[in-house]
């Protein structure tokens, strides 16, 4: 490799013009989107670092379910499959409202999209600086993901794809400090903002009036506004409303829904079949006729 | 021909390699979040062992490189690092042959002051510049750091004398 600076050069300058340049890179990278290509094609390069890191998992997992009693496995199948029938049952009736909500609808002249296309991927790390909320997944531009994708979880939203290598994506957590989600509180139908605070357990709600109706409990879905997430997905539940006397706006706090520390795996939500590649599987979710 | 330069490089690049995937690799998710504001920055350690151990192969220049690959894999704003690695360089390069002398235990305890040092700028860049809060926690890493220097000390240490 050939030495990037002379070796005579006075190494306090070296590191001296070096600090600035990391200083305006900060800057520019922190503040703005200009170095998002440079950032996704290098990324796609390092990517072999993020699987080394996985690997030692990935292997004791492996490790594990080969040395799993074939016992214990068959008794979990047997849960899966009275789990399914659970579901499928639930499925009927919730098929059921959806043909008598979509009649509804229809007498008042509008529609509504029910079902979602997604596709599932497997969480494989997690960031190392607690500061940053985002979960690497194992799935990339290869398989039409796309930054801005909404990403969920089967007890609600997980957050949004914000960087994508070829194979992995970055998504953003609901609960990263710089994350905010349009909602929609299901008792009243008020419109809400929640933002992340940084903390893994909680999102918080600013500029919620006195005279707004909320409670503790409230469930708050996504509400489609701002077109990025769709809507219907359950993000978070009030957890504590304190009005302050003489603050201009009540303090409410809300604990998300999905189950952010431990995710495993996660459903990434494309709008229509048309921004996919043909060769991903892809399932669908909610009932077909949606 | 046998470039001195170039002979047993690849042990630097090995090294520094690993501790990028230990920096990644997730605690268990039984583990109290906390725990990762303590985690080792192992990448920092690895870089101070080099350039202390062979600074004619690793120096300021490489610190910035490094850099920049350890914000890529990390998810942070291209430079974050940069203005750490390149001032931790910048500080073992000026003063290798002094701390060279030095006992491992007293190593530790100037390490632990420059990554300290260090934590704060980084906390200054993201709260300043990015208005993002951060957790005082942090400022016990260069302590569990420190407190790992030892060993990255003796292993980087057997595969110098083996490899290099």
């Amino acid at each position: 490799m050939k030495q990037l600076f002379l070796e005579r050069s006075n190494p306090r300058n070296q590191a001296f013009v070096l600090c600035l340049v990391s200083l305006i890179l900060f800057v520019i990278d922190g503040k703005s989107t200009a170095l998002k290509p440079v950032r996704q094609a290098a990324g796609s390069l390092v990517e072999p670092i993020i699987w080394l890191a996985v690997l030692p998992r990935r292997i004791a997992e492996q490790g594990l379910s080969f040395f799993e009693l074939r016992d214990q496995q068959r008794l979990e199948l047997f849960e899966q499959r009275r789990l399914s029938e659970t579901l499928q049952a639930r499925q009927l009736k919730f098929e059921a409202l959806l043909s008598e909500n979509n009649r509804l609808r229809a007498l008042l002249g509008s529609s509504a999209k029910v079902s979602d296309l997604v596709l599932i991927a497997e969480v494989v790390g997690i960031s190392p600086d607690p500061d940053q909320h985002y979960a690497m997944v194992d799935k990339g531009l290869n398989d039409g993901v796309f930054v801005g994708q909404a990403v969920i979880d089967a007890t609600g939203l997980v957050g949004q794809v914000a960087e994508s290598t070829t194979n992995l994506s970055k998504v953003l957590l609901v609960t990263d400090q710089s994350h905010a989600v349009p909602v929609l509180s299901v008792r009243t139908a008020s419109q809400l903002i929640v933002e992340g605070t940084g903390n893994r357990n909680l999102l918080s709600m600013r500029h919620v009036s006195e005279s707004l109706d909320l409670k503790v409990g409230d469930l708050l879905v996504t509400s489609g506004l701002g077109q990025r997430f769709p809507s219907g997905y359950p993000v978070a539940e009030v957890a504590r409303y304190e009005r302050a006397p003489g603050a201009a706006f009540a303090e409410v706090l809300a604990k998300p829904s999905s189950q952010l520390q431990t995710l495993d795996h996660v459903l990434l939500v494309f709008d229509s079949a048309e921004d996919l590649t043909p060769d991903v599987a892809l399932e669908t979710i909610g009932p077909a006729d949606g | 021909m046998a470039d001195p330069f170039v002979k047993g490089r690849w042990i630097i690049f090995v090294s520094l390699l690993l501790a990028m995937a230990l920096v990644l690799v997730p605690l268990p998710a039984s583990a109290p979040f906390e725990l990762n504001y303590l985690r080792p920055d192992w990448i920092a350690l690895v870089l101070i062992y080099w350039i202390l151990a062979v600074p004619e192969k690793v120096g300021v220049p490489a610190a910035f490189f490094l850099s920049l690959i350890t914000d890529l894999v990390v998810g942070t704003p291209f430079g974050f690092h940069g203005l750490s690695f390149v001032i931790l360089a910048a500080l073992a390069k000026s003063s290798y042959q002094q701390v060279r002398m030095l006992e491992i235990w007293q190593q530790s305890i100037l390490i632990a002051m420059a990554l300290m040092i260090v934590s704060g700028i980084q906390l200054l860049m993201m709260t300043l510049m990015l208005d993002r809060s951060s957790n005082l926690l942090q400022f016990m890493k260069p302590i569990t750091s420190a407190l790992f220097w030892p060993w990255v000390f003796l292993v980087l240490r057997f595969c110098r004398r083996r490899y290099l």
